[in-house]
């Protein structure tokens, strides 16, 4: 069985202006992203999906592999599709390029929750939340066996009606089979998917199983300034940052 | 006689005091629930209770009447229980069994016999729900309506009290679907029903058919045309009076 790590980073930005190559203590924020999965022991390849020349150099640079994608994508599971046409890999792992504290243990226990599953498509993580009324947190609802039953930025289960003591949020550290991707990209565009702009609730709507895992750990995305600062002040002392950190460039 | 409906009331109402007994153009709302619902093709419709009073007001209008435990936390629990009872008095099995929330005075037979003709059509479905679209903001934000979004095949992906999907990023007017609680269940998955555990979903929203869901199965979603409203406080009580001001079914009830 052949595994394969992606990590998508689109060059262009909302609010971090290119903030795939935010320097974060002496490394853009991609690479820490690309060294940190490289940890794992379990891939056979690791690469870098983007839309822009500028990041394929930049990773490269970096004794990283890299490789160019469309521009039209509109999400990471398109451009994770396009990349699991052009390589024979049974499983292609999702990590997201804007998660720089991302740890090597859970992109592994992402992967174990596919593998030890029977019937899962894919497969993704969720972390204990509270925070409600948070539409810009996607929270999950799974069901007895760990299968998601719906995504969404409500607060589900809802705190409308009984007290409740949490939530949990998706975690997008995620496994698909080779067959899943492809069967992603031929099927349409759904309403619910459309409304709640979450991508996987089309594998949900099609009756494909998402296989979740709950671990207990802060998960962090840099969406803002604030965030890219947070996380500059707590890297040095990340012991993760110590495995990597003497890693240099070729140039 | 093989497919029954049984329309669970019990006094004790969080929200509204009495809820079963409230009276709608001079009829209490068990009544409507009971007589609307003896004008669907249903062989026989019973009502399950706890309380004398709704057993005598039930005595008055010859609907029968079964009395059940007052432990129960969940309508499905105290249908299960009352089947048992009619079984034992029928001295025979029924096929199907049609939970029928006795807080739904504006249900019409057609809805009845639509969510019926949903099982019997469909030999893999083991339990139906209606649904049909969200009319007002006010109904899809109110906790006490609970909205559902299904899959492909129109099997309930999950319901919520919470607004599902979420609209705060949408473009379009799109509002959502909500459950209608007539729910036909094949005799002998109510047993399996009763049999489950209850599941930490079903408690947090309070919603009988998450322990399905949770539990891995299906609960197959058929679509009504919109209009009707259950009854949850006194402000929907007073707007559904006002809605059957001109009800036709009141006419036929015998």
């Amino acid at each position: 069985m052949k595994i394969l790590g992606v990590i998508p980073a689109r060059l262009h930005s909302q609010r971090v202006k290119e903030k795939a190559l935010v320097d974060i203590c002496g490394m853009p924020m991609v690479v820490h992203v690309y060294l940190r999965t490289k940890l794992c022991g379990v891939f056979d390849d690791v690469v870098v999906a983007t839309d822009s020349q500028k990041i394929v150099d930049v990773v490269e640079s970096y004794g990283g592999k890299a490789i160019l994608t469309s521009d039209k994508h509109r999400n990471p599971t398109e451009r994770l599709h396009e990349v699991s046409c052009n390589v024979d890999h049974d499983i292609i792992m999702l990590v997201n390029g804007d998660e720089p504290l991302v740890r090597p243990c859970d992109i592994e226990l992402s992967l174990d929750t596919l593998l030890k599953s029977e019937n899962a498509d894919a497969s993704i993580l969720a972390v204990k939340f509270n925070k409600f009324n948070s539409p810009s947190d996607f929270k999950v609802v799974l069901n007895n066996r760990n299968e998601i039953m719906y995504i969404s930025r409500s607060d589900i289960p809802s705190p409308g009606k009984n007290e409740v003591d949490y939530m949990l949020k998706a975690y997008h550290v995620m496994a698909f089979k080779r067959n899943t991707l492809k069967r992603y990209s031929e099927l349409p565009l759904e309403r619910v998917e459309r409304i709640e702009e979450h991508e996987h609730i089309r594998l949900l709507v099609n009756g494909m199983k998402m296989q979740a895992s709950v671990i207990d750990y802060e998960c962090f995305s840099v969406d803002t300034q604030a965030d890219l600062d947070w996380v500059r002040s707590v890297i040095p002392k990340d012991e993760i940052f110590q495995q990597y950190k003497d890693t240099k460039t070729r140039s | 006689m093989k497919t029954i409906g049984i329309i669970p009331a019990r006094m004790a109402s969080s929200r509204l005091p009495r809820k079963p007994m409230a009276l709608i153009h001079g009829i209490p709302m068990v009544g409507h629930c009971w007589f609307r619902s003896k004008l669907s093709k249903l062989d026989e419709v019973y009502i399950a209770t706890c309380d004398e009073v709704i057993n005598e007001y039930a005595q008055t209008i010859g609907a029968k009447c079964i009395m059940t435990s007052d432990k129960h936390e969940r309508a499905t629990d105290r249908i299960a229980e009352a089947v048992d009872v009619i079984e034992a008095d029928l001295g025979k099995s029924l096929e199907t069994v049609v939970l029928i929330q006795g807080d739904e005075p504006m249900l019409t037979p057609e809805m009845i016999d639509l969510a019926v003709d949903g099982l019997a059509k469909n030999a893999s479905v083991e339990v139906v729900n209606l649904m049909a679209d969200i009319l007002t903001e006010e109904e899809a934000e109110d906790p006490n309506e609970i909205k559902v979004v299904v899959d492909r095949n129109n099997n309930a992906l999950y319901f919520s009290r919470s607004r599902i999907p979420n609209l705060v990023k949408a473009d379009s007017k799109s509002l959502a679907k909500k459950q209608i609680c007539i729910i036909p269940f094949r005799r002998d998955f109510l047993t399996r029903y009763s049999d489950m555990e209850e599941t930490y979903l079903e408690q947090c929203e309070s919603v009988d058919m998450m322990r399905i869901l949770e539990n891995g199965e299906n609960v197959l979603m058929v679509d009504v045309p919109p209009g009707t409203m259950s009854v949850d406080t006194q402000q929907d009580l007073d707007r559904v009076t006002e809605l059957m001001i001109d009800d036709q079914l009141m006419k036929s009830y015998a």
